[in-house]
């Protein structure tokens, strides 16, 4: 393009593009004019571009580590410049080594902070959503967080949304058809049933991605499960485990626990914050009141509840419902056993692993809607977009019909990008032979 | 005034609808005009179909007569069949349309420019004077120089123009015409950026040879929609027209011949409208349908002459008369002027400034086909547009202009001088965004006062204009002095909630099933209201909902883009703009969002882009 100058000064950059540290498999990418060209000094003949190749990266004479190279025309790489990227063992002197080779190379630097994202958004390779997830992305705790921002940044959602769009375009212009064009031939006499159904299917959609962005934000978030059961029934004890390490006062007399107390973990790639209740039971003690009032209200708003119960305790139900999701944790069965949907012991590791595998299980579902939203600003847009659409399905004229439903649209293109001034008319000319 | 070194303060080149609004437009604001044209006898010439308005098109017919132009009032005098289109739908997408007698039309568009100062000079103009950056005038075809301050192009299809029949071509700018050779070279020299369209017309067809009796009819509207605010009723003869359909024999015969055709077989490079398709088009491009609608149109009470409105054709002389001759009705029809197609250039009006004269070349003002515009309703939008700016620069005072909220006319000069065009450029109402507000009713509210304010509306229009505000103000304070208690109103019959709430007869009237005639029973005093008056305060009330969230929107709008954007705006550092979009920004160095906003290839997401850095630096520096 030659006009690059404007923030990319020409210039070729390299970076670690994976967590620093040990680690498997770390991935170095580069990227400017040179990228190619500082490639094939390391690892000698390149292949195709986006085809992987296992080459011996050497520098001065010395093999530095045995590993893949991939290169990426401007076209189709993330930055939209020629780009190069080798994957290899993820140790610290290996990494270290490379880094260094190609900073001997003339003409390359390393990448400042954010460098190849900025690059990527002057080469127009991004979208203003694209931007936002990637920032959850770079953000990203957990491999699930990771997914999300990855949907989004991938385009996926981009796609979804402009899918919509494109719906209501088409509805507009079966709208716009039967408006402009009513004195001529092949214009459509009446649309409303067809563009009733294209705009409430929207509706519908729009309502998912609403609902979904609390899930979103969930998953940036994580989820709360919450431990719930009479004094003295095990909850401490089985968060301490979970945890690892001492959290919670615990004690054999009951009602110890007069706080609410939280662990954050990471259940392979799902984020979920355990936290303990103070007991639940009738008690004159002020202080314990109140922790148990947090406790109920607390528990009512969980994604999920651990309803624990006990041989000492009771098998009372510990709250009045159970929802479908929440789970009856039967504790202490090394020493009695009551009904459960689960028997764990902290005296043995494995039932507790039992225990967090099935909480996994039952929380993935949840993950699975997909996120189109990236966060609220996003999911304001969408509701602001659903409720013109809600008045459009009840308008009967059309001018305010049309009215409604492009303002909807542009609601849209606020997360995706501009509406192109003819769409309708594009939309109107390629569906009907307009004219006289 | 510079008027001691010049002949006139403005020169019109042409005398088609652009040219004739133009020059009479500059003589309302008191300026000494020009119209320099080939033949008095062609001024107001319709060198396409015999009708003006239609939807859209209807509206700028109602906004040129707001401001005082000729168009409407010559079309009311000149037509032969009225009919409001849309009538079923809402009075926001209403547009009169008229069958014209072509004859009438231009013997009243040749009385208006009579009736003006407007100085008519025959003859043809050769070459531009111009000095460094400035226009001084014409040179004739016989030498001769007139000198002006500005200049008005209204030339139409005369740049390069080339007419196709079949695989004959010939060099003209419409049938019988010349083009005009030397000013279209003196044009090319000027280096503005050209494209290149083209459009069709259908053979003419001799009335009688037409067996009418195979003729489905069309009526007019009963109750005929004048385009003119001033117009009180018709004026000639009314006709009925006539509809008709190609068969299956028809179409046979354009696919045996497709390969003939000069816009399908590839040898026009121009592009053409897709809404106006030539019958080839039609017939290959929506092979499922079996007919296709042609509507027969009279070009006048005293003229055979029939306009087949729907076959626009460029297949040869032989074809033409086989196809026709298909055609229910026209079995032994005389065709008295073949189809033809016609692809010329047109200057990319992204060049012009929205006061529509060149950005390069001060003084000099485009208007009509030439900024590749369709229609003659578009290109007199211009032609009045370019002739109150000639005459204003002249004056030394600000551009005049129409913003999009406020008219279909600024819709048009906004969408050329920004967008460009992509195919000849028509009007339609779904690229109003302020549709519901831009109507054919309050046309006159929306621009006579914009009118009044730079001096262009004559003295008659400004009395009656002011009366019907005057009217409108009165009624509305009569409509909501009037109350009525709940109980009272469903004794007659509405359907109101008893909840004891008393509701203003305006109240009910925004109420879209609720018929003045209704109310007039509750409240007789309604009665003496003027009904006219009454229709549009409905409309208004109709809309309101709709129309007071949009001016919210506006006027949200109009405050952002009033955001002043920081002198030291690192434009590099704005993330998710393209390379190419910050170098024409950092080009321009925008003061406020506005100015960011008229940079081409500004997208509304940009915007925001750029409106969320500055608020952010804003905030960094407070």
């Amino acid at each position: 393009m030659g006009q690059v100058k404007s923030v990319s000064d020409g210039s070729t950059i390299f970076a670690l593009a994976t967590a620093p540290g040990r680690a498997g498999i770390a991935v170095i990418r580069v990227s400017g004019p040179l990228a190619w060209s500082a490639a094939e000094v390391l690892s000698g003949p390149l292949p195709q571009p986006r085809v992987m190749a296992l080459r011996t990266f050497r520098s001065d004479g010395a093999d530095l580590d045995q590993g893949l190279i991939v290169v990426f025309e401007g076209s189709s790489s993330f930055t939209g410049e020629a780009q190069a990227e080798f994957q290899i063992h993820g140790g610290r002197a290996t990494v270290g080594a490379l880094l260094g080779a190609l900073e001997r190379l003339d003409g390359l630097r390393p990448a400042g902070p954010g460098e190849f994202t900025r690059r990527a958004l002057d080469n127009g390779r991004l979208s203003p959503q694209q931007v936002e997830g990637l920032i959850d992305l770079i953000d990203a705790e957990t491999e699930m967080q990771r997914r999300q921002a990855m949907n989004i940044v991938g385009g996926d959602a981009v796609e979804v949304v402009r899918g919509w769009r494109r719906d209501l375009i088409t509805a507009l212009g079966l709208i716009e058809a039967s408006i402009d064009f009513a004195d001529e031939e092949d214009a459509p006499v009446s649309v409303d049933d067809q563009v009733s159904d294209i705009i409430g299917d929207i509706r519908y959609s729009l309502r998912d991605a609403i609902s979904a962005i609390s899930l979103g934000e969930k998953i940036k978030e994580g989820f709360e499960v919450v431990l719930v059961g009479p004094p003295n029934v095990g909850k401490s004890s089985l968060l301490n485990l979970i945890a690892g390490r001492e959290v919670a006062i615990v004690s054999e007399r009951a009602g110890t626990t007069r706080d609410l107390i939280e662990v954050r973990c990471d259940l392979n790639g799902l984020p979920v914050t355990f936290v303990d209740m103070a007991g639940i039971r009738d008690t004159d003690d002020e202080v314990e009141k109140i922790g148990v009032e947090r406790a109920l209200a607390r528990a009512d708003g969980a994604d999920m509840r651990l309803l624990l119960r006990s041989w000492d305790t009771g098998d009372d139900a510990p709250t009045s419902y159970q929802r479908e999701i929440d789970m009856i944790v039967a504790t202490k069965s090394d020493v009695g056993r009551v009904d459960g949907d689960i028997q764990v012991t902290v005296k043995e590791r494995a039932s507790v692993d039992r225990l967090l595998a099935e909480v996994r299980r039952r929380l993935t579902p949840v993950t699975q809607a997909s996120v189109i939203a990236a966060n609220q600003r996003q999911a304001a847009e969408f509701a602001a977009a659903a409720d013109l659409l809600d008045d459009a399905l009840t308008e009967a004229e059309g001018e305010v019909k049309a009215h409604l439903v492009r303002a909807a649209s542009i609601k849209l293109s606020a997360v995706v990008d501009g509406v192109a001034p003819d769409e309708v008319l594009d939309e109107v000319f390629s569906r009907y032979c307009i004219g006289k | 005034m510079k008027q001691s070194n010049f002949d006139f303060d403005v020169v019109v080149i042409g005398g088609g609808h652009a040219g004739c609004e133009a020059a009479a437009a500059a003589d309302r604001m008191s300026v000494s005009t020009c119209l320099i044209t080939h033949r008095f006898d062609r001024i107001g010439e319709m060198s396409c179909n015999p009708a003006i308005g239609g939807i859209g098109k209807g509206h700028l017919v109602r906004e040129i007569d707001a401001l005082d132009g000729l168009m409407g009032r010559v079309a009311d005098k000149a037509g032969i069949q009225f009919r409001l289109l849309n009538r079923r739908k809402g009075p926001a997408v209403r547009g009169p349309r008229a069958q014209c007698d072509r004859d009438l039309y231009r013997q009243n568009m040749q009385a208006e420019i009579g009736a003006t100062g407007v100085h008519v000079i025959e003859g043809e103009v050769v070459d531009l004077l111009v000095d460094n950056d400035d226009i001084r005038g014409v040179m004739l075809g016989d030498g001769s120089i007139v000198r002006s301050a500005a200049v008005i192009v209204t030339t139409g299809t005369f740049l390069r123009g080339v007419m196709h029949v079949g695989k004959e071509t010939t060099v003209g700018g419409r049938m019988g015409d010349r083009a005009s050779v030397p000013l279209a070279d003196r044009f090319r020299s000027l280096g503005l950026p050209m494209g290149r369209l083209k459009t069709g017309t259908p053979p003419r067809l001799d009335g009688t040879t037409i067996d009418w009796d195979l003729i489905e009819e069309q009526d007019g509207d009963d109750e005929p929609e004048l385009f003119s605010f001033l117009s009180d009723g018709l004026s000639a003869r009314q006709i009925k027209c006539g509809i008709t359909y190609t068969t299956n024999k028809t179409h046979d015969i354009v696919r045996e011949n497709i390969d003939q055709s000069a816009m399908w077989s590839g040898r026009i490079e121009g592009v053409g409208p897709r809404y106006c398709p030539s019958i080839e088009d039609k017939i290959m491009r929506f092979a499922d349908k079996d007919k296709h609608q042609i509507f027969l149109e009279p070009e006048g009470l005293s003229d055979t002459t029939i306009y087949p409105n729907g076959i626009s054709t460029s297949l040869p002389i032989a074809v033409q008369e086989e196809y026709v001759r298909t055609i229910p009705g026209l079995s032994n029809v005389v065709i008295t002027q073949h189809g033809y197609a016609i692809e010329y250039d047109y200057v990319d009006p992204r060049a012009l400034s929205s006061d529509l004269s060149l950005k390069c070349l001060s003084g000099l003002f485009l208007a009509g086909q030439i900024n590749g515009t369709t229609g003659y309703e578009e290109a007199a939008a211009q032609g009045l547009v370019a002739g109150l700016n000639a005459a204003q620069l002249v004056k030394g005072s600000d551009p005049f202009a129409v913003s999009r909220a406020e008219g279909y006319i600024g819709v048009l000069i906004d969408d050329l001088v920004s967008q460009g065009v992509t195919e000849p450029y028509r009007m339609f109402t779904s690229r109003a965004e302020y549709r519901l507000s831009l109507r054919i009713d309050n046309a006159d509210s929306r621009l006579t006062p914009l009118g009044l304010k730079i001096g262009c509306v004559g003295e008659a229009r400004a009395r009656a204009f002011s009366a019907k505000m005057d009217d409108l103000s009165g009624a509305s304070a009569v409509l909501a002095s009037l109350d009525a208690a709940p109980s009272t109103l469903s004794k007659f019959g509405f359907a109101v909630s008893q909840d004891g709430r008393r509701r203003t007869c305006y109240e009910l009237l925004a109420q879209k099933d609720v018929r003045i005639d209704q109310l007039a029973r509750v409240w007789p005093e309604i009665g003496d209201l003027d009904a006219k008056t009454l229709d549009q305060l409905k409309i208004d009330a109709m809309y309101s909902r709709y129309v007071d969230r949009q001016d919210a929107d506006a006027l949200e709008l109009r405050a952002a883009m009033e955001l002043e954007l920081p002198e030291d705006m690192e434009v590099a550092a704005i993330s998710g703009l393209s390379n190419e979009l910050k170098e024409k920004i950092a080009a321009r160095s925008p003061r406020t969002l506005a100015e960011a906003s008229s940079i081409e290839g500004m997208t509304p997401s940009a915007l925001l882009l750029i409106r969320a850095h500055a608020s952010k630096r804003y905030r960094a520096a407070s």
